[in-house]
């Protein structure tokens, strides 16, 4: 039931998008049954919950982490339940009158859905977590609502301001939840209510408060995180009216609510909820009477009633936070019904500058009504609800002068109550007054004033008479919370009186009055802050940002180097690792090795600093070759051959690119410091380098697998190639990685060489000609010796090359090396008769098909063993008699080989023919 | 024999950097394949340099050399030759957009793209327009 009930908004929402072209301008009337079908569904768990129990429900999410999406519907979760549905349903029928037919109605019935669902959400989860992503979500539909005419400036800084600064609190209360969650070990909130006590003498009971407190207060707009409330009225005032007074607001009142009974009882609590919310409830009121635009003075009035709230909830007794969320309707109630009025004024007039409206009462006689009701009931004047919920307030307030734990603060809070109350007074009845009375009716607006339609009027009406109906509601419902109008001549009575008194005195000479508090401005404010702070802050982390990320690649590359260093030699230098390099167990060194060794370095000490780029190629081959050399040494038949066919496709490679770039090697004009700079980082990476080489060689730690390697080789693997099997078997998943690694190159230098960017900014792809187009003569040689020796020495390659695959199993070769051998092979043609001929070679497949092909031999081999139900890439060997020449060895490996022989020559081949092609 | 090795893998290493830190394009790309070979070495250091026999299983093998490094190294010398060929054209098309093969003169938003064609390049003054529209535009304007 509760499921259905969160899910409803959601759901619909998704079902407003997927059908918004048949809704055309009637997406509101879609929309509308949604809070009236939820507030039934709300009203069905009355009874229950009256009679004291709580609904529940949980489904398990990531339960690992003890997040369980779990819902509780008690009395607290109720109120703000009903509230939100009532609300939701008096401002989506406003709205289908109030906006025009041209807006984006269905995005804003979705947001509108999407706020109201996540705003129910918020209220009824019972897991922290939980709570945290709702909230946040009604974070985020607000932002979408302040900036639904984004293509104002000032809708875009109201929702950025309003984003930033909920958002932020959002995350304080995250990390507040966290921390309970890390004390309590539960994130279920009745999980934390039992260990209360843990929570409450933990450590981390200050930041968890004082956390929890700054999501309740940015959310609640309290001082001085208020700034955004006002900036927010950018919104279409039916969304003023639901999120930013009826609603989101009080998030942060539902937050102080529900933790009370977890963290109520230190005065760190109390003091700062409690002077907070005074703060707020005089500050908001009096910014309110400074202000101009009716719907400012609305926000302000919601950050002083706000402050009201909060107040009565730091004062902690239940009977005060019973008049709290009785004060929470009761501000919704006459809230909802002064913005719906402004609504109908802004809609009606085209303005809501108090000074250019006057005497609309004529013109307006109902909306004057609403206005009345709303302003005597938020100004606590009788009969309205207004009045119950503010002398609940002052009484509360009274109380605390003898009973509050601050001292001599203690005279404080009546003092700011009264004040407050006062200048809330004064505010709304001379708002409601110079605007609805005056001589006559004002001609300074856009448009001439007339009464609004019935179907703004209805709900405006409807919401403003809970002002009457509220108190017998509660009366009805909850008789041990009984209000009445006359308790007898209470200090409350008298402080109404004192400020309906002083309150009438004042705006009898309001005019004055009006003046007076107009004067000044403060230097300084949260606002002028936000406004300061948030271009430096951008500034000053794009500055930061600028500091390294400077482009250059060589800055990039020394961090690099730098942390290599610094992370690799410190703790060679700190634990003196070098003194474990043993000396025993050496190879034997032979003379050969030590002349390899000498050029093999000269040669890389010359590919370094040689100018000629052909010398520079010529020692990197050396180099190349001598390692190949080594791998013999090593005896290592299978790297030795590999590094030697790769050696020489590389120089080819190297020769087909020189041309592409220019010909010197070396930037011109670099500073000698800088050239000394790099010499001592090389000179460092190389020592270390050389150190970790002796370390890592004199300190085994585990016992090398590679025994499991030679033990299995031939049981498991069929092959006497212990490479070879390694390759094809054991690791074959790794093969198969580099294998498509390998076809990735290709097809990236493929892409790189074959599509460019037009100058509309669309990607295209040259014309892909394959044949005898070509006009620029090949590369020719006139060796005669070459050109008629280069077929039969193909042929033969080609040969060697199938031998080395299918023997790789057993003796040196397989598939990398076959497919090298092959791909040389037809480099040489290549080389020899240049490009026409290899085109004139008649083919099957292209080139760049052999990748795909040869990948599925291998994934096919794979999936084949999945087939038969064993692991992936399982090869099997099976031994098959054959007549006349004996037993034949079959292995699976063999396809897995032939699929990686495709792939290195189809991406060596094309990588070297297409770089070819870019000379042409 | 581990000492002399360990020697040529720092010096292999030392010159891949040296060319790794310089400012061309192609010296660039060259010392990130010297360092490759530094890397086989290291790696072929990190298993005992056994002087066995190949590692392929016979009737009378004694002892072999180890395996492990030798598959690992196998596959990344094939896969070093496909990133330098990647790398290389990557620069090259990097060279033609921007004019430039100087890693300082190529620092992401400020350097905004040279018009005149690339002064010492040689392919893109004699590229048909048929393989090379992009730079072609502005060469084209030239012409």
């Amino acid at each position: 039931m509760l499921f259905g009930l969160i899910l409803i908004p959601f759901l619909t929402a998704a079902a407003t998008l997927l059908i918004h072209q048949f809704l055309k301008d009637h997406a509101g009337w879609f929309v509308l049954p949604v809070p009236i079908v939820l507030l039934i569904g709300y009203l069905g768990q009355l009874p229950a919950v009256l009679g004291g129990e709580v609904v529940s429900t949980r489904l398990p999410w990531v339960p690992s982490l003890g997040i369980f999406l779990s819902f509780q519907l008690d009395g607290l979760s109720l109120v703000f339940a009903l509230l939100i549905t009532f609300v939701g349903i008096v401002v989506v029928f406003y709205s289908i009158f109030y906006l025009s037919k041209t807006e984006r109605l269905c995005n804003f019935y979705v947001f509108l859905l999407l706020f109201m669902g996540a705003m129910l959400g918020v209220v009824t989860s019972a897991n922290v977590i939980v709570t945290y992503l709702f909230w946040e979500l009604t974070s985020v539909s607000s932002f979408l609502l302040i900036g639904f005419w984004f293509h104002k400036d000032a809708s875009c800084y109201g929702a950025q301001k309003a984003m930033l600064i909920t958002v932020a609190g959002g995350f304080c209360m995250l990390v507040s939840f966290i921390l309970m969650g890390t004390v309590a070990g539960t994130f279920e909130f009745s999980g934390l209510l039992e260990q209360g006590d843990l929570i409450r003498q933990s450590p981390l009971y200050p930041a968890i408060a004082i956390l929890l407190m700054l999501g309740a207060f940015t959310k609640s707009a309290q001082v001085p995180f208020h700034i955004w409330l006002p900036s927010a009225m950018e919104a279409p005032t039916p969304v003023s009216c639901y999120l930013h007074s009826a609603t989101m607001v009080k998030a942060g009142v539902y937050l102080i609510a529900r933790f009370s009974p977890l963290l109520s009882g230190a005065l760190l609590w109390h003091a700062p909820i409690t002077f907070i919310g005074l703060a707020s409830l005089c500050f908001g009121s009096f910014m309110a009477l400074r202000n101009d635009d009716l719907k400012a003075i609305w926000a302000y009035h919601s950050v002083s009633q706000l402050g009201l709230i909060f107040s009565l909830l730091g004062m902690g007794s239940p009977s005060a936070i019973a008049a709290g969320l009785f004060h929470t309707a009761t501000h919704s109630a006459f809230k909802g019904s002064l913005f719906l009025m402004t609504g109908m004024v802004d809609h009606q007039t085209g303005t809501r500058s108090v000074d250019r409206l006057g005497g609309l009462r004529r013109a307006m006689p109902f909306t004057a009504v609403v206005c009345f009701v709303g302003c005597c009931s938020m100004a606590g004047l009788p009969p309205f609800a207004g009045f119950l919920s503010k002398e609940l307030f002052l009484e509360h307030a009274w109380e605390m002068l003898h009973e509050g734990p601050y001292g001599s603060f203690n005279a404080l809070i009546p003092l700011m109550a009264v004040v407050g109350s006062l200048c809330t007074l004064l505010c709304s009845l001379s708002t409601f007054a110079r605007v609805f009375f005056g001589k006559e009716v004002t001609k300074n607006t856009p448009k001439p004033p007339k009464e609004a339609s019935w179907g703004m009027l209805a709900p405006s009406l409807l919401l403003c008479s809970m002002n009457l109906l509220l108190p017998m509601l509660i009366n009805r419902l909850l008789p041990q919370f009984h209000v009445s109008y006359w308790h007898g001549i209470t200090p409350a009575f008298c402080m109404t009186l004192t400020i309906v008194c002083i309150g009438a005195l004042i705006l009898s000479r309001f005019h004055q009055f009006h003046i007076f508090i107009n004067r000044g401005g403060l230097p300084f404010g949260a606002n002028r802050a936000y406004n300061a702070s948030l271009p430096l802050l951008i500034s000053s982390t794009g500055r930061v940002t600028r500091c390294y990320m400077t482009g250059n690649l060589s800055h990039y590359l020394s961090y690099i180097l730098a942390a290599f260093l610094l992370l690799s030699a410190w703790p060679i230098l700190r634990y003196q690792l070098l003194d474990s390099v043993s000396t025993d167990d050496l190879a034997l060194i032979e003379p050969i090795e030590v002349v390899l060794a000498v050029v093999c370095s000269i040669a890389a000490l010359l590919a370094a600093t040689q100018r000629k780029r052909t010398h520079v190629i010529m020692s990197m081959g050396v180099c190349g070759y001598l390692i190949s050399a080594f791998f013999v040494m090593f005896s290592a038949p299978d790297l030795a051959l590999t590094q030697f066919l790769v050696e020489s496709v590389t120089l080819i490679l190297y020769v087909l690119v020189l041309p592409l770039f220019p010909r010197k090697l070396f930037a011109e004009n670099v500073r000698k410091s800088r050239r000394t700079l790099q010499i001592g980082i090389s000179a460092c990476v190389g020592i270390l380098v050389a150190a970790l080489s002796l370390l890592s060689h004199s300190n085994r730690f585990f016992e090398t697998i590679s025994d499991f390697y030679m033990q299995y080789s031939i049981p498991k693997g069929g092959g006497r190639n212990i490479v070879n099997v390694m390759l094809v078997d054991f690791r074959g998943i790794d093969t198969m990685g580099e294998a498509t690694v390998l076809a990735l190159a290709a097809l990236g230098v493929f892409v790189l060489i074959h599509l460019f960017t037009d100058s509309e900014g669309k990607t295209r792809s040259y014309p892909i000609t394959y044949g005898l187009e070509y006009k620029t003569p090949p590369i020719t040689t006139n060796n005669v010796i070459l050109l008629t020796m280069a077929r039969p020495i193909m042929l033969i390659i080609l040969f060697i090359s199938v031998y080395l695959l299918l023997a790789g199993h057993n003796n040196p070769g397989g598939g990398f090396i076959a497919g090298l051998m092959s791909a040389s092979g037809a480099l040489l043609l290549y080389v020899t008769y240049g490009k026409r001929f290899m085109m004139r070679i008649p083919s099957p497949v292209s080139l760049e098909q052999l990748l795909p092909l040869g990948l599925s031999l291998i994934s096919g081999c794979g999936l084949l063993s999945c087939l038969l139900g064993d692991a992936f890439l399982t090869q099997y060997v099976a031994v098959l008699p054959l007549p006349l020449f004996g037993m034949l060895e079959v292995v699976t490996a063999t396809i897995f080989d032939t699929g990686v022989y495709l792939v290195v020559i189809g991406s060596v081949m094309s990588i070297i023919l297409n770089i070819g092609k870019i000379q042409e | 024999m581990e000492y002399l090795i360990a020697i040529v893998t720092g010096v292999l290493f030392a010159c891949g950097t040296y060319m790794v830190l310089s400012k061309r394009f192609l010296k660039i790309i060259f010392g990130t394949s010297m360092l490759t070979n530094g890397t086989l070495l290291f790696l072929m250091t990190m298993g005992k340099l056994q002087r066995g026999e190949a590692p392929i299983i016979g009737a009378y093998s004694a002892s072999l050399s180890d395996p492990l490094p030798q598959a690992l190294i196998l596959t990344a010398i094939v896969i070093n030759f496909g990133i330098t060929a990647f790398a290389l054209v990557l620069a090259f098309q990097a060279y033609r957009r921007l004019g430039s093969d100087n890693v300082d003169e190529i620092t992401g938003e400020d350097a905004a793209p040279q018009t005149a064609a690339p002064a010492d390049g040689i392919a893109v003054e004699e590229a048909t327009p048929q393989d090379a529209p992009a730079a072609g535009e502005e060469a084209a304007h030239e012409h």
